[in-house]
C-alpha cells in the first residue's frame, strides 16, 4: 500500500485541475481520513461502500449539494409536463410551469408528507394530495386546501405551505439538472471543463440531441459508488467482465491506446482510440456515420481530434454516467436506494438529424448490449453483486480496495492531443487515475469542519 | 371463435408451446432459435407509469429489441464460458397459462398467453409474470409453427436484479 502522505502525481496542478490532495487529518464523518483513505485516492477502505454512517452523510453533503441529473428536455415539452425522479432518496418532480419554466419540488406534500404524484410521468395542472386532497399548482403553491374556511379559519397561510423547492435547476444541451444547496456553483461552472468533451458529444450534428423514448430501470444490490467509478474510468474490466461479448465478436480486444481524462470536481473520460464497442457481429451504417464526424472533427482540431469521435465512457460526479461508443450513445444515473443498493435509470441517445431507421438501429444496438439484459451490462451488475455481497461480514469490510494502476502518468490533455483539450490525462488507456480522481473529490465533499474524529 | 374449436389447432399449439418451454427451461437456446421465423420480431417493450396505467410504445426501448441476427448474438453471448451471469447457470420453470388462440384470414395464428417464469440463480432468486402475444405461421410444406413475431409486455416495472439473462 503506498504511503498515504506522499503524493504521487507531478502533474501541474494549474494545467490540469486533478481534486486536491486529502487531507489525512482532516474528519471525515466519524473517520480520520487517513484512516479510510491514501491522500492521492491510491487506496480506499471497503468501508466506504457499506458504512450506514457514511451514506447518511452522503446524502446530506453530496446528493443534497451537488448538481444532480434529472431528465432530458425532450421529454418536458409542453408547460404542464413533468416527470418524477430522486435526487439521491428524495422523491421530486420536474415540471415545465405554465411560463414555461423548469422547476423542480419535493414530491412530498407539505401537511403530512405523502407524495403528491405517483406515477413517472405526464401532463398535469394541479399534484392533489391523495391523503387530505391538498392540491399544488405547477408553481408549487398550495392552491387548495379543502374546507379551508370551516378547520382553519383565518389561520393558515397557504404561501408559506407551498411544495419544498430546488433552489437551482439548469440544462446542458437538453440535460436537466438541479442543486438543493443555495451556494451553489452554477451548473456550468460545476461541470468545468467537462462541458468541451460533453459538447462533442451532444452537438456532434446540427440540431443535437434527443432521447429514443422510455427508461431502462433495474436494480443491483450494489453501493452506488462501484458503477460511477467504474465508468468513471475502469476500461481494464472490459477484458475479464466482458469476455463474452469480445468472444462473440461484439467488440473487438481491448488496446491500451487511449486516453483517461479528468477535469476537475470528479469529472471523467475515457476511451479507447476508436471508441468501445468496436467488433465485427452485428453491425449497422453507425461506422459511415461516425466516420463522417470523426473527418468533421480533424476538420476543425486538427489530426489529434480524431482520437475524440466517439468520445468515450465517463462519470459526471457523483452519480451519472454516460457512453458513447462506435455504436450507440447511453447515460443513466445510479439512484442510491440504501448503502447497499441501486436502482439504475438508463437512456439512449440519437442524433435528432440522423435518419429514422439509422435511430431504430442504434436503439436496437444499444439494448443488446447493454441495459439490464444487455450481454454486457448484465455481467457487470452480476460482478458487482458480489462485490457488495462480501462486505456484509466483519472481516470482509477489513482492509482497503487497490487504485494503484498508472500512478504518476498523468500529464495536461494539452500536451498530448494540444490546445482545445482540456483536463488531465494518461498516457495508456488502462490506469486508474481516474478512479483516484473520483475519490479525492468525494472526500472533499465529506470532510467537513463538524464532526471530530 | 366459437368454443368448440378445431381441436387439431389446439392441439398443434400446444405442442409448439411445450416444445418450446422445455428448450427454454433447459436453456437449448440454439434449438430454440430453430423455431423462429427468418423474420421474426421479439419485443420486451419498456413500460411507463402513466395515470391510465402501464403503458409502452413500438418506437420507445424494449429490454429486449431483436430481428434474429440481434437473438443469435445473444445465444453466440450466453455460450461462451465468460458469460458470468450465467456461470454457473440459473434453473428456470416456465409456465404458460390462459392460452387464448385466435386464426387471422392470412392464415397466421395469434396467441396470447400469461408468463410466469420463476429463476433461480447462484445469488438471488426472481420471478418474472407477464402477458405474451405471439404470431405463428405455418409454412406450406411444414409440420409445425414458426414464431413470427412476440411481445411480452411485463407487470414489473424495474427489472428485477443484477441483470436480465432470461427469455420470454
Amino acid at each position: 500500500m503506498s504511503d498515504p502522505n506522499i503524493p504521487s502525481t507531478s502533474c501541474d496542478a494549474v494545467s490540469t485541475p486533478l481534486p486536491p490532495l486529502i487531507d489525512a487529518n482532516a474528519a471525515l464523518g466519524e473517520y480520520r481520513a487517513g484512516d479510510i483513505m491514501a491522500s492521492d485516492g491510491s487506496s480506499v477502505d471497503r468501508r466506504i461502500f457499506v458504512d450506514e454512517s457514511l451514506y447518511r452523510l452522503e446524502q446530506e453533503r453530496i446528493f443534497a449539494k451537488c448538481w444532480l441529473y434529472l431528465g432530458h428536455e425532450s421529454a418536458l415539452q409542453t408547460n404542464g409536463s413533468f416527470i418524477t425522479t430522486t435526487m439521491g432518496e428524495d422523491p421530486v418532480i420536474v415540471v415545465r410551469d405554465k411560463t414555461g419554466r423548469l422547476r423542480v419540488y419535493l414530491n412530498s406534500c407539505s401537511h403530512r408528507g405523502a407524495k403528491v404524484c405517483r406515477v413517472d410521468a405526464g401532463v398535469a395542472t394541479m399534484f392533489k394530495c391523495p391523503y387530505h386532497a391538498w392540491a399544488f399548482n405547477t408553481e408549487g403553491e398550495l392552491a387548495s386546501v379543502p374546507r379551508m374556511g370551516s378547520v382553519y379559519g383565518d389561520k393558515l397561510d397557504r404561501s408559506q405551505l407551498g411544495l419544498r423547492e430546488a433552489p437551482h435547476v439548469d440544462s446542458f444541451g437538453g440535460m436537466i439538472f438541479a442543486s438543493w444547496d443555495p451556494q451553489a456553483p452554477t451548473l456550468r461552472e460545476y461541470l468545468g471543463d467537462m462541458t468541451f468533451y460533453l459538447e462533442l458529444m451532444l452537438n456532434r450534428m446540427d440540431g443535437g440531441t434527443e432521447l429514443i423514448g422510455g427508461v431502462h430501470q433495474w436494480t443491483i444490490n450494489v453501493n452506488w459508488k462501484i458503477p460511477s467509478e467504474n465508468f468513471a474510468g475502469d476500461h481494464y474490466h472490459v477484458s475479464s467482465t466482458h469476455g463474452a461479448g469480445v468472444e462473440m465478436g461484439y467488440r473487438s480486444r481491448l488496446s491500451n491506446d487511449g486516453y483517461c481524462i479528468q477535469t476537475g470536481n470528479g469529472h471523467s473520460i475515457g476511451s479507447e482510440r476508436g471508441g468501445a464497442q468496436q467488433g465485427t457481429a452485428v453491425k449497422t451504417d453507425y461506422d459511415a456515420f461516425m466516420a463522417q464526424m470523426r473527418s468533421e472533427l480533424v476538420a476543425k482540431y486538427g489530426e489529434s481530434a480524431s482520437a475524440f469521435v466517439p468520445i468515450g465512457v465517463g462519470t459526471i460526479f457523483p452519480n451519472m454516467s454516460f457512453m458513447d461508443t462506435a455504436r450507440f450513445r447511453t447515460f443513466r444515473v445510479w439512484h442510491p436506494r440504501g448503502v447497499d443498493k441501486i436502482e439504475v435509470h438508463s437512456w439512449c441517445l440519437v442524433d435528432k438529424a440522423m435518419p429514422s431507421a439509422l435511430k431504430a438501429a442504434v436503439r436496437k444496438q444499444y439494448s443488446l448490449a447493454f441495459g439490464p439484459g444487455g450481454i454486457f451490462e448484465q455481467d457487470d451488475g452480476d460482478v458487482w453483486q458480489s462485490v457488495q455481497d462480501n462486505l456484509r461480514g466483519h472481516i470482509g469490510r477489513q482492509g482497503r480496495f487497490n487504485y494503484q494502476m498508472g500512478v504518476g502518468r498523468e500529464a495536461p490533455t494539452s500536451s498530448r492531443y494540444g490546445p482545445p483539450f482540456p483536463g488531465s490525462t494518461s498516457d495508456i488507456l488502462m490506469t486508474e487515475a481516474n478512479q483516484r480522481a473520483f475519490y479525492r473529490h468525494y472526500a472533499a465533499q465529506m470532510i467537513g469542519p463538524d464532526r471530530k474524529p | 371463435m366459437t368454443d368448440v374449436l378445431n381441436t387439431q389447432l389446439w392441439t398443434a399449439v400446444e405442442n409448439f408451446y411445450r416444445r418450446e418451454t422445455l428448450l427454454l427451461q433447459d436453456r437449448r437456446y440454439r434449438e430454440w432459435l430453430e423455431l423462429m421465423d427468418e423474420q421474426i420480431s421479439y419485443r420486451v417493450p419498456v413500460t411507463t407509469s402513466t395515470l391510465n396505467g402501464l403503458i409502452s410504445s413500438e418506437d420507445e426501448l424494449g429490454y429486449y429489441d431483436e430481428n434474429l441476427e440481434l437473438l443469435r448474438a445473444r445465444v453466440a453471448k450466453l455460450e461462451s464460458k465468460l458469460s458470468w451471469v450465467e456461470q454457473p447457470p440459473s434453473r428456470l420453470r416456465y409456465f404458460i397459462q390462459v392460452v387464448d388462440i385466435a386464426a387471422q384470414d392470412d392464415g397466421l395464428i395469434v396467441v396470447r398467453s400469461n408468463l410466469l417464469l420463476l429463476q433461480y440463480r447462484w445469488n438471488m432468486e426472481q420471478q418474472f409474470s407477464g402477458g405474451r402475444t405471439d404470431l405463428l405461421s405455418l409454412k406450406d410444406g411444414e409440420h409445425s409453427f414458426r414464431l413470427l413475431n412476440r411481445r411480452v409486455v411485463l407487470d414489473r416495472q424495474a427489472l428485477g436484479n443484477q441483470g436480465l439473462s432470461v427469455f420470454f
